[in-house]
This record gives structure tokens, C-alpha cells and sequence, in this order.
């Protein structure tokens, strides 16, 4: 009944299928997280080992 | 297509009346956090006494992690299975008792735990300030330990009831696969089960005898052990539903479809496999386990970062795929084209980004030797508050903005309300989430009403202690306040005065890639559950059995022999059991 | 590019307000010292920013106010 309502709602202007569909700007997301962690993981390493005495009891 | 509350009345009422108990149990933990924030920061501490705090925080901790979060779980279970399998419950009066019986459980428990508040009268002897891991010898009353086997009993039948709903099912459909959303309910109840016998042995076998007089002590490291088995695997018990939900729902909301069936279930499958074998990860730095078990837990963990992985690929592709349906260009661009309008859907994709966040801390706490640095310290809690406080709670408060309308039939009051209130949420976690990370690494202990110390300054690597006090608090408020918009608008939709039905038909659009594609052994859910039973036997076994051995017997030092006659076989027939019946 | 409708700008400033918060600590761990004030301050504007932004997003939703 609603379909036409359906499509104005989720505001879909073009049908994508499997082939056409190529998820760059995931790839594009996921490898910026990967940078981000990476930095971290060795922002770390300048926190905890440089900046304290030794933690281990 | 009728809108689901009106096709399947009855299951709907049982929907509904678990949310309802889920939500209840987020209202008095939501009070517990406030509570806890104020008091040990030192901002309002003359409420409750220091030693009233344990009581409170007891309460937190069960009431959010093992009663609201679980609760919601049943519900929303109940649904994914009804409505995928497009059949009734094969008994109501089942579904029924074990909503029964996990409200009892839950209200057995409960009281224990409120008795703590008393003093004197009749209620003084009744207490639970045990924390919600409740670590022997800490030692809580019979009905505490009671209540929590009868919740589990009733997520058992839950998970048998769901078993049979498929088994009718197979049999009148057989040449069909099995659906997603019922594919990842059975796997996830697998899951549980393996890993709920950790801790219903515990306390069934140890901690009931012990409180009740029967047995003078229990071997601590033992039960312990037993609970960490279940005490992993339940973060994913946890998680597994909102996996649900970004598969399910979020490609839906942004307009696009699932990426990828296949994917989706190798992920579950992954989670069946190795949730359980890394329990140990959480006692790296328990004496009386020796290292090679803890470096083998910790590896399997690191296996476990891959089903997470392959879900922000997923989910982040089929977003991805709505917006461009939707119009989006460009590497970037895209993002502008999602409904970022709808509260459902920034609401669990600002969890999900918190949970990308978390993913920082927690490959943090699952290394060996930099746990040491943040062992129960606040760090701790600000990753849990990130990952099952906001991923999960949030992702669920979120989702029920989307999934009422389907189980009230009505829709909702207001969605710039819902959008208020999970912006307010990620910025609270925001600030709460942030400063306590920092402040464990300044040194701060968790599970303590009052951290401030004579001897002690507290040295964090930047900024002075009383500014991350501050920001705990501040965190903690806006916390609140948006449970109280939560609150407020479940009240309002409930009472709405327009009462406009809830939009039809929503189904669920078909992925990219669909089942067809996915290889027939992945719906071999008894392989998989196999593969578990043989990678748990591999990483606990000798574990268990040294701490046994060279720590004081099954009863630290008495009574050994009672129980190794007793629970040794009990312990081996309900795993060949398991094994025998499973699927 | 389309400009921003007020559920990107609510959007937009509730990271920012992150934003603020996160990097005056990443900044200060490098020796840029922001004082307290101010950044308060910022953050309270950005916030209350974002709550005006959010009463002006409408009730029903068009493709359009995203
Ligand atoms: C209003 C929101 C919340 C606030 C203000 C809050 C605050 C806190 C604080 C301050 C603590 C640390 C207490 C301590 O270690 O001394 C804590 C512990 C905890 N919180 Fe929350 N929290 C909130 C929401 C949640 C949610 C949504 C969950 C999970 C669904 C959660 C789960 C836990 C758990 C498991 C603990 C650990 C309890 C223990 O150590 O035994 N919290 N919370
Ligand atoms: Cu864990």
C-alpha cells in the first residue's frame, strides 16, 4: 500500500544492486580508524612507559 | 502485513512486558549511577554512607548488566524469532513462564540486595554487597545466589522455547535456510548456554551450600574461574542482540540493505566459537593461574577482535549502500545523505562510533602485561561505560525508538526528543567515559566510595585530578538527564494523545548478498557448537584442574571429596549431554 | 553541496563540543595550556548551540531538513 510513501521516507533516489555498489568511502573510513588506533597504540607507549615509574607490583 | 503488536498479540504482550522490566531495571541503575558519580567524586556525598556505597553500587551493576541488559535481549528475541519465522510461539503458556520465572529470579535477588540499605527489623540478616561478579569469600545471602539461578533457568527455557519455534518451522519448510535473524538468536543462545554453565555450577554447587551453612568455605579462585567463564562471554550476550540490530535495522533506517548474509552469520558463528575460551583474560593478574593459560586466553582474544572487525565493515558498507541510494557522493560525502533526523539511527550509529572508541581501551586491557597498568582502576570502568553502557544501552534506547511503534502499535511522541536525548547520552559518555580512562591511568581505584588517600597523590599526565572529578560528575549528570528524556518520552508515547498508528508494512529489505550465497556448513550450528565445547575443554581444563589441586580442593580445604564425588560427574554428564542434544 | 539542515548542525556542534573536550588534554599533554574559562565556556556555547538547532528541527521529516 505505502510503498510510494516508503520511497519518499527513506528519501531513495536510485536503486543500487550488489554489482554497481562499491564501498569506497567505508574503505576510506575503516583505514582512517586504523591510523587513528595505530597513533594511539603508540601515544601510548610515550604515556605510560616514559612518563611513570614502573606500575608492575 | 500488519504491523506486528496486532498480527501476534500475545507474543507482543510478552515484548512488551519484557521491555517494561528492562526499562525498570534502567531506571533504578540509572538512580545507582547518579548516586555513585556524586558520591565518589566528592560532590554530594552525604546522601548514602560510604558503606551504604557497596550497596548502591551492587545494585548498579546488577540492575544494568544483568537485568536490563538481558531483559531487553528476551524481548527483542522474542520478536526477531516470531516475526522471522513468521509463526506464533508454539506454547504462549511457555513463553510466559519464563518471563515469569526471570522476574522472580530478578525480584528474589533484588530484595537482597535492598536489604542491604536496612539496618535493623526483621530485614537486617538480609543482605548482597557482593558487587555484581559477587567474589567469594565476599558472601551474600541464600536468596541473592537463588534468584540469579532462577533468572538463568528462565533465559534456558527462553532459549529452548526459540529452538522449538525453529524445529516446527524446519519441519514445514524444509528445503529453506534458515532466516538471519532466527539464525542469530540460536547461535547466540548457544552461546549462552555454554557459557551460563560456568557460573550456574558455581552457584548452585558452591555458593548456594556455602550461604546456606552447608559447606564451611569454597575454593575463591575456584568460583572465581566460574565466573569469568561466564562473565566474558556474557559482554557478547550483551552485544549479540545490537549486532542484531546494526545488521538488521541500521541498513534498513539508512535506506539500504544488508551488505552481506553470509558475513553476518560467519560473524555469529566466530562469536559461538571463541566468546568463551577467553574468560581468563579478566584474571591476568589472579595468583594461582599460571601464565601460559593466561597468554592462551589472551591469544584467543585477540581472534575475537575479528568478528568485531568484519561488523564495522558490514554495518559501516551497508550504510554506506543506503546513502548512495540516497544520493551520496564521494569518499566523504556520502555521510551528509543518512538520516542522521531519525534517533534510531544516530542513535546507534553514535554507539557504534563509541564502540570503535572503546576498541582503544579495550586492546589495552587484553594485553598480558599492560593490563597491569589499569587493573582495577578506573580505566576499567570508563571502557565498560563506553562499550555495554553505551554501545549496547544506548544502541537499545536507540532501537526503541524504532522497534515501539512495532510492539505498541502506536508510534512515537516525539523523534527531536529522541534525537535530545541520545546526543546528550554520547556527550555525557563523552566526558564520563574520557575522565575515567584518565583517571585510572592517574592511579584511580574502581569499586571504592571514597578514593582519596593520605598518602597519596593522585599524578595523572596532565591536568589536575579535581578537573577529571569534575568531568565524571558533569558526565554522569547528562547522563541522567537524558535517561530522564528516555523516561519522559516512553511515558509521553504511551499516553500520546494523538495516538497515531504505527506506519505499515515495515519489512525488513533483502541483503546485497544473500543467503544463497553463503556456503550450507555455516548453518551447521552443531559443528560450531562442537568447536566450542572442544576449544573451552582445551583452554579450561587444566586451568580448573590446577587450581583445584594445588589450591586447596574444590572447598579451599575442606569437604573436598563431598563435592569431587558429586560435581565431577554432574560436571562431565551435562557437557556430554549438551554435546548429545545440542541443535 | 547541499548546506546543512538543523539535525547536521545539532549534529555537528555535539562533536565539536567532543571535540573541545578531548583536545584540550591532547594539547596540554603537548604544552599548549588552555585555561579553564574558556574552555568551559566554548563548550557551553557549542552545547547550548546544539540544543537551539535541535528545536528547530521539525517534527515530520523530509529528505530535505537531513
Ligand atoms: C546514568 C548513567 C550512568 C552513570 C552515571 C554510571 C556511573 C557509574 C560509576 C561512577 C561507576 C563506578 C563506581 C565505582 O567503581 O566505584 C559505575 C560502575 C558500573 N556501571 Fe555505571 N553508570 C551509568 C550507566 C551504566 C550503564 C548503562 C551500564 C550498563 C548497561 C553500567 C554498568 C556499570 C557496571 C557493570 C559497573 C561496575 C560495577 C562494579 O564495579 O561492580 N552503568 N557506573
Ligand atoms: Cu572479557
Amino acid at each position: 500500500m505505502s510503498s510510494e510513501t516508503e520511497t519518499t521516507e527513506d528519501g531513495i533516489v536510485r536503486e543500487i544492486g550488489h554489482d554497481e555498489f562499491d564501498p569506497v568511502g567505508t574503505l576510506a573510513l575503516i583505514l582512517i580508524y586504523f591510523v587513528i588506533i595505530g597513533g594511539l597504540w603508540a601515544f601510548m607507549y610515550f604515556v605510560e612507559f616514559l612518563g611513570n615509574g614502573p606500575t608492575v607490583v | 502485513m500488519e504491523v506486528f503488536a496486532n498480527e501476534y498479540p500475545d507474543e507482543a504482550w510478552v515484548v512488551r512486558a519484557a521491555l517494561g522490566s528492562a526499562f525498570v531495571a534502567l531506571a533504578i541503575g540509572g538512580l545507582m549511577g547518579l548516586i555513585q558519580t556524586l558520591h565518589r567524586t566528592g560532590f554530594y556525598d552525604s546522601l548514602i554512607s560510604n558503606a551504604d556505597y557497596y550497596t548502591v553500587l551492587t545494585l548498579h551493576g546488577v540492575a544494568m548488566v544483568l537485568l536490563f541488559t538481558i531483559f531487553f535481549l528476551v524481548g527483542f528475541f522474542q520478536w526477531a524469532i516470531t516475526d522471522s519465522l513468521g509463526r506464533k510461539s508454539e506454547d504462549i503458556r511457555i513463553t510466559k513462564l519464563w518471563y515469569g520465572m526471570m522476574v522472580l529470579g530478578s525480584a528474589m535477588s533484588a530484595v537482597t540486595i535492598l536489604g542491604g540499605f536496612v539496618d535493623s527489623g526483621s530485614l537486617s540478616g538480609v543482605e548482597a554487597d557482593v558487587l555484581y561478579t559477587f567474589y567469594a569469600p565476599l558472601e551474600a545471602h541464600p536468596l541473592y545466589y537463588m534468584g540469579l539461578a532462577v533468572f538463568i533457568i528462565g533465559t534456558w527455557i527462553a532459549g529452548f522455547d526459540w529452538f522449538r519455534s525453529w524445529w516446527a518451522w524446519k519441519k514445514e519448510n524444509p528445503d529453506e535456510r534458515m532466516p538471519l535473524r532466527t539464525f542469530m538468536v540460536l547461535t547466540t543462545m548457544l552461546m549462552w548456554y555454554l557459557a551460563s554453565l560456568g557460573v550456574a555450577i558455581s552457584v548452585v554447587f558452591f555458593l548456594i551450600p556455602w550461604s546456606l551453612g552447608i559447606f564451611d568455605s569454597v575454593n575463591s579462585l575456584l568460583t572465581r574461574t566460574l565466573f569469568w567463564f561466564f562473565g566474558h562471554p556474557v559482554v557478547y550476550f550483551w552485544l549479540m542482540p545490537v549486532y542484531m540490530m546494526w545488521y538488521v535495522i541500521m541498513p534498513k533506517l539508512a535506506g539500504g540493505r544488508l551488505f552481506s548474509d553470509p558475513l553476518a552469520r560467519i560473524v555469529f558463528v566466530l562469536f559461538l566459537v571463541l566468546s568463551v575460551p577467553t574468560g581468563i583474560h579478566h584474571q591476568y593478574v589472579d595468583p594461582g593461574i599460571a601464565e601460559g593459560f593466561k597468554f592462551l586466553a589472551m591469544t584467543n582474544t585477540m581472534f575475537l577482535l575479528l568478528p568485531s572487525l568484519l561488523t564495522a565493515f558490514t554495518v559501516v558498507a551497508s550504510i554506506e549502500h543506503g546513502a548512495r541510494q540516497r544520493g551520496g557522493e564521494g569518499y566523504f560525502g556520502w555521510l551528509t545523505a543518512l538520516p542522521w533526523g531519525k534517533p534510531a539511527f544516530t542513535g546507534m550509529t553514535l554507539a557504534g562510533l563509541m564502540f570503535a572508541a572503546a576498541g582503544f581501551s579495550g586492546m589495552i586491557n587484553a594485553g598480558m602485561s599492560i593490563n597491569y597498568l589499569v587493573h582495577n582502576t578506573l580505566w576499567v570502568v570508563g571502557h565498560f561505560h563506553m562499550t555495554v553502557g553505551t554501545a549496547v544501552a544506548l544502541s537499545i534506547m536507540a532501537a526503541t525508538y524504532w522497534f515501539l511503534p512495532k510492539i505498541t502499535g502506536r508510534e512515537i511522541f516525539s523523534r527531536r526528543l529522541g534525537l535530545a536525548q541520545v546526543l546528550l547520552w554520547f556527550i555525557g559518555m563523552v566526558l564520563m567515559g574520557n575522565a575515567m580512562h584518565r583517571a585510572g591511568l592517574a592511579g584511580v581505584p574502581r569499586r571504592t566510595a571514597d578514593p582519596t588517600y593520605d598518602q597519596v597523590i593522585y599524578d595523572g599526565a596532565y591536568g589536575a585530578i579535581g578537573e577529571l572529578r569534575f568531568q565524571i560528575a558533569l558526565g554522569g549528570v547528562l547522563l541522567s538527564l537524558s535517561l530522564v528524556l528516555f523516561f519522559a518520552h516512553l511515558v509521553l508515547s504511551s499516553f500520546d494523545i494523538g495516538e497515531r498508528a504505527a506506519a505499515t508494512p515495515d519489512s525488513i529489505p533483502a541483503p546485497l548478498s544473500g543467503p544463497e550465497q553463503a556456503p550450507k556448513v555455516l548453518d551447521n550450528i552443531r559443528l560450531w557448537t562442537s568447536i566450542a565445547v572442544v576449544l573451552i575443554l582445551i583452554t579450561y581444563i587444566l586451568p580448573l584442574a590446577s587450581i583445584v589441586t594445588d589450591g586447596g580442593g574444590w572447598l579451599g580445604d575442606s569437604y573436598g571429596v563431598i563435592v569431587a564425588e558429586y560435581v565431577l560427574p554432574a560436571v562431565s554428564s551435562t557437557i556430554d549431554i549438551f554435546v548429545g542434544v545440542v541443535a | 553541496m547541499n548546506r546543512p539542515g538543523p539535525v547536521g548542525i545539532a549534529l555537528v556542534l555535539a562533536f565539536a563540543v567532543v571535540a573541545v573536550i578531548e583536545f584540550r588534554t591532547v594539547l596540554g599533554m603537548v604544552g599548549i595550556d588552555i585555561a579553564i574559562g574558556p574552555y568551559f565556556a566554548g563548550a557551553a556555547i557549542l552545547l547550548v548551540g546544539g540544543a537551539a538547532a535541535l528545536f528547530a528541527v521539525p517534527e515530520e521529516l523530509t529528505p530535505e531538513s537531513v
